[in-house]
């Protein structure tokens, strides 16, 4: 068996004494394309933002490339990463993409996708520059590369931080709800964007609510329900037979088919 | 109105002029070097510098300017040991008082313009650049200032015109600033009106260039919020 890219075991999170997450665990080998659904409030977003820390863990632990990221347990009661360097190390090579974009207002769009490069890995600013282009064109708005981010279109602008965390040439990327506040109209591009990606072989982690996406992009669906894993196979193991996995998964694509 | 008394006495307000140009100036120059460590004290909660940067911009904000260019001019000199000291070569110049009042009283309103313009930066934008592998030091250089500066734009622009018309009180202490050679001009010929009309003309013309100044700044660097 070879080492998973990415493995994220039994993850906990608790709010106060709310448990938001109550043990997920979750491997993705190089090429997933994962798809992460579930109704809101079942944890999805607070699992991924779990693997890059941007949420602290109760429990469990995160390796990238079979590295475990090394914890401490912080006053706060939550998992903490022990060692700044490793987590900035973790960071570099996953990237993340928002639900609202946070393209930074006070940049151009090829100032936002250069700035990690130049800040984080330290390369010279014409390389940097080389390379934002590059996956500016590849997410189709080069010719959008000067704007500043209020002058773009939510699809745009959303493309763009996909360059943005592509430039960084990350191993794993993890999109948290990517079309869900754009315009119906606008989802389609950024999708297309995604299973262009997909394509590639790139490995991706997908919180999201397009039931298209999960069926004919990804290679794996995970459903999570209450904090728990309820249903995790391919996309045609789980949408043609969803009662064999849980009542709520089945009820879940249903109501997606209405 | 005896225009040419005014135009005659060009000098008189040349001179009050470059003074209250140069008094606000220098103050605001001061005031906001001082400005940003006072506010990033306090938004990024420093232990000991956050809290004597927040009763410093307490006693500044909450006491009159006029009070505060008194206990400086008049107060400082009531104690021997400052007369004594080498301070008292400054401290006896109604200038230097001049502009450690304004360029204190400057630097307690813009850090609290730049605090909360700190604190309002979206977490959002902090969090994702905090997951790309930023440091803390790096997210509040490149992220958080940047952001707070552009916001503060409009907010200090008032300050600048608060400050110009503070500066009047300088020719409380024995300043010829635009309002003292107003001052001086009305007591030398007996008359009420030129000198003040000359001097509200030309405090009216200095707020006219600060606006237009902050109008182009605001263009090129405002964000949408």
């Amino acid at each position: 068996m070879t080492t998973p890219l990415l493995s994220a075991k039994d993850i906990h999170k608790s709010f106060g004494a709310l448990e938001v997450l109550k043990g997920i665990s979750l491997d993705a080998n190089p090429g997933d394309v994962i798809a992460i659904l579930g109704s809101s409030g079942s944890g999805k977003s607070t699992f991924l933002r779990c693997i890059n820390f941007l949420e602290t863990p109760t429990e469990g632990s995160i390796s990238l490339g079979g590295e475990e990221l090394v914890c401490r347990r912080g006053h706060d009661g939550q998992l903490h990463a022990a060692d700044k360097k490793q987590l900035k190390h973790f960071r570099t090579k996953m990237g993340m993409v928002f639900q609202s974009f946070n393209l930074w207002p006070h940049m151009s769009a090829l100032e936002n996708v250069i700035e990690g490069p130049i800040q984080v890995e330290k390369i010279a600013k014409k390389e940097a520059i080389e390379r934002a282009e590059h996956y500016l064109q590849q997410v189709g708005v080069y010719e959008r590369k000067d704007y500043m981010p209020s002058q773009l279109s939510g699809g745009q602008k959303q493309r763009v931080a996909i360059a943005r965390a592509l430039a960084m040439e990350p191993e794993l990327i993890l999109f948290d709800e990517p079309t869900s506040a754009l315009d119906p109209e606008l989802v389609g591009e950024v999708l297309k964007v995604m299973q262009k990606l997909a394509e590639e072989h790139r490995t991706m982690l997908v919180v999201t609510h397009e039931m298209g996406f999960a069926r004919e992009v990804s290679s794996r669906v995970v459903f999570l329900e209450k904090g728990r894993v309820a249903a995790d196979g391919t996309p045609s193991e789980v949408f043609d037979n969803p009662e064999q996995y849980s009542a709520r998964w089945a009820e879940f694509i249903s109501r997606a088919r209405d | 109105m005896d225009i040419s008394l005014i135009l005659e006495n060009w000098q008189l307000f040349a001179m009050g002029l470059w003074n209250t140009i140069w008094l606000v100036t220098v103050s605001l120059i001061v005031g906001g070097l001082l400005a940003l460590p006072l506010a990033m004290s306090q938004a990024f909660n420093v232990p000991i510098a956050g809290r004597i940067s927040y009763w410093f911009s307490y006693s500044f904000r909450g006491t009159p300017l006029l009070v505060q260019l008194y206990l400086i001019y008049y107060g400082l000199g009531q104690f021997d040991f400052i007369r004594e000291s080498f301070l008292w070569v400054f401290l006896k110049n109604a200038y230097v008082c001049a502009l450690i009042a304004f360029s204190l009283n400057s630097a307690a309103y813009a850090s609290e313009i730049i605090r909360g313009a700190i604190c309002q930066v979206p977490k959002n934008l902090i969090e994702t650049a905090h997951a790309m592998g930023m440091s803390e030091f790096q997210v509040i250089r490149r992220i958080i200032l940047p952001i707070a500066y552009r916001r503060s734009i409009f907010a200090y622009s008032n300050e600048v015109i608060f400050m110009l018309h503070g500066s009047v009180l300088a020719s409380t202490i024995t300043i010829i600033d635009l309002l003292g050679a107003g001052r001086k001009l009305n007591i030398s010929y007996y008359v009420t009106f030129e000198g003040f009309v000359t001097a509200a003309v030309l405090y009216m013309a200095i707020v006219f260039l600060i606006s237009m100044g902050f109008r182009v700044i605001e263009k090129k660097y405002a964000i949408d919020r």
